[in-house]
């Protein structure tokens, strides 16, 4: 699969997979690039070019994971796009997901305890996602920004708590997604289940591109910065 | 469906350890154990699906396997005494005595999964009576201690299960394996609210 340099054009890459365009959005970069290189729009709204393309390869291509050049890039960078991409979750993603559920649920005549279910099921997901991304944004975000701007930790947080979280929310949203799947009751309106699940599949790659960044690059960082501190 | 099983082998402790190890871990229903010779065709075991574990003593690789006749409603497994051999026609499964109990599971569970003997247990994405069993404990939030001691397994046997759960039913998590449930009315939620489990 590609990999895009800086030469590339802008317009190149949304051409290539659209799904990047929210990883773009991320970037505060919106559409009408004309013919304009990465490169040159990077430049444009101030973003580092390098760390630009790293995030967008990363999430194009499943396999390409620059874990050494990612590693050298300020955390300040980095969890600045992941804050930008709770946002996109919180506010697009997941009030997206249950207007579809809503719908689903109203376009089956019957009182289905399949759908009721589901419906249930995605509830005590966002519960648990909601609280993940409350707990980065309270705890791991400011403790990581006071390491790597203040030398030193303000709190008593340590890394190694977060991490065993990821695996379980994502468990969920792939459990989720075999649920509608394998065990829906046909009696539902198959374009608004369609949408649901398409929005589904690309809520799931993009979080798993997420923690991947987090697991991988972030406390990985935040773990040399400690050691060094000696803590 | 619980699967029925024919143990024929001359040793009494090969076919008491085999069939503590076939209920165990696979729930199966033991219709006969005996010595080859002693084998009853008589009792029409032999007229619906049937898994016959045999001992094979024939020295010849090329010799036909005519026992208990070429009934398609049975799947033989032959048993072992060293080295597999070259299995003779009709004969898809085999066993050695030498094989660790981790590797008789795993044969089984490929005889009893892909078998037409199979099939009637195949309700519910094929999972096993006992696969079931842990599947509701799982759901109604029970510990892998506490299924161990209701259904009076290991806990290495639960965990066995529950990973056989999560691979045959695509799902990981907790609440989706009791969401699973619900949906196939395994649990009955008259009495409880669905969400307390979820």
């Amino acid at each position: 699969m590609e990999i895009f340099t800086s030469e590339n054009k802008m317009a190149h890459i949304v051409r290539q997979n659209c799904h990047l365009l929210p990883v773009i959005n991320r970037f505060g970069i919106r559409l009408g690039f004309r013919d304009k290189t990465i490169a040159a729009v990077c430049d444009e709204y101030d973003i580092h070019a390098e760390f630009f393309l790293a995030i967008v390869n990363t999430f194009h291509n499943e396999k390409y994971f620059p874990e050494k050049e990612l590693l050298l890039f300020s955390p300040v960078l980095i969890i600045n796009y992941l804050k930008k991409t709770h946002v996109y979750y919180v506010d697009y993603v997941l009030p997206k997901l249950e207007s579809l559920l809503r719908q689903l649920l109203q376009s089956s005549h019957e009182k289905k305890m399949e759908l009721q279910m589901i419906g249930l099921f995605y509830k005590k997901y966002k519960e648990e996602l909601l609280r993940h991304i409350g707990d980065e944004e309270e705890n791991v975000f400011p403790y990581v920004l006071g390491l790597a701007i203040n030398n030193h930790a303000e709190t008593n947080y340590r890394i190694h708590s977060f991490e065993k979280e990821h695996t379980n929310v994502d468990n969920k949203l792939n459990d989720l997604t075999s649920l509608v799947i394998k065990y829906m009751e046909p009696v539902y309106d198959e374009n608004v289940c369609n949408d649901f699940l398409v929005t589904l599949f690309g809520f799931e790659k993009d979080i798993k591109d997420h923690a991947r960044i987090e697991d991988k690059i972030l406390v990985q960082q935040v773990r040399m910065i400690e050691s060094r501190l000696q803590r | 469906m619980k699967k029925k099983v024919v143990i024929l082998h001359s040793s009494e402790t090969v076919r008491r350890g085999l069939a503590g190890i076939l209920h165990g871990y696979f729930n199966a229903d033991i219709v006969q154990m005996s010595a080859p010779q002693n084998v009853d065709t008589s009792s029409g075991i032999f007229n619906y699906p049937v898994i016959v574990f045999m001992e094979w003593l024939s020295l010849n690789d090329g010799d036909e396997l005519n026992f208990p006749g070429q009934n398609k409603n049975i799947e033989r497994v032959l048993i072992f005494e060293n080295d597999i051999r070259a299995l003779p026609r009709g004969c898809k499964y085999s066993i050695s005595l030498k094989f660790t109990s981790s590797e008789i599971y795993d044969t089984v569970k490929k005889c009893f999964d892909t078998g037409y003997a199979s099939e009637a247990a195949h309700e519910g994405e094929g999972l096993t009576i006992r696969e079931k069993d842990v599947l509701k404990l799982v759901a109604m939030g029970f510990s892998n201690k506490e299924i161990a001691d209701r259904l009076s397994i290991s806990i290495h046997t639960v965990i066995s299960h529950r990973k056989n759960l999560t691979e045959k039913l695509g799902i990981k998590s907790i609440s989706g394996l009791t969401v699973y449930a619900i949906i196939n009315k395994l649990i009955d939620t008259s009495n409880i609210n669905p969400e307390d489990l979820i």
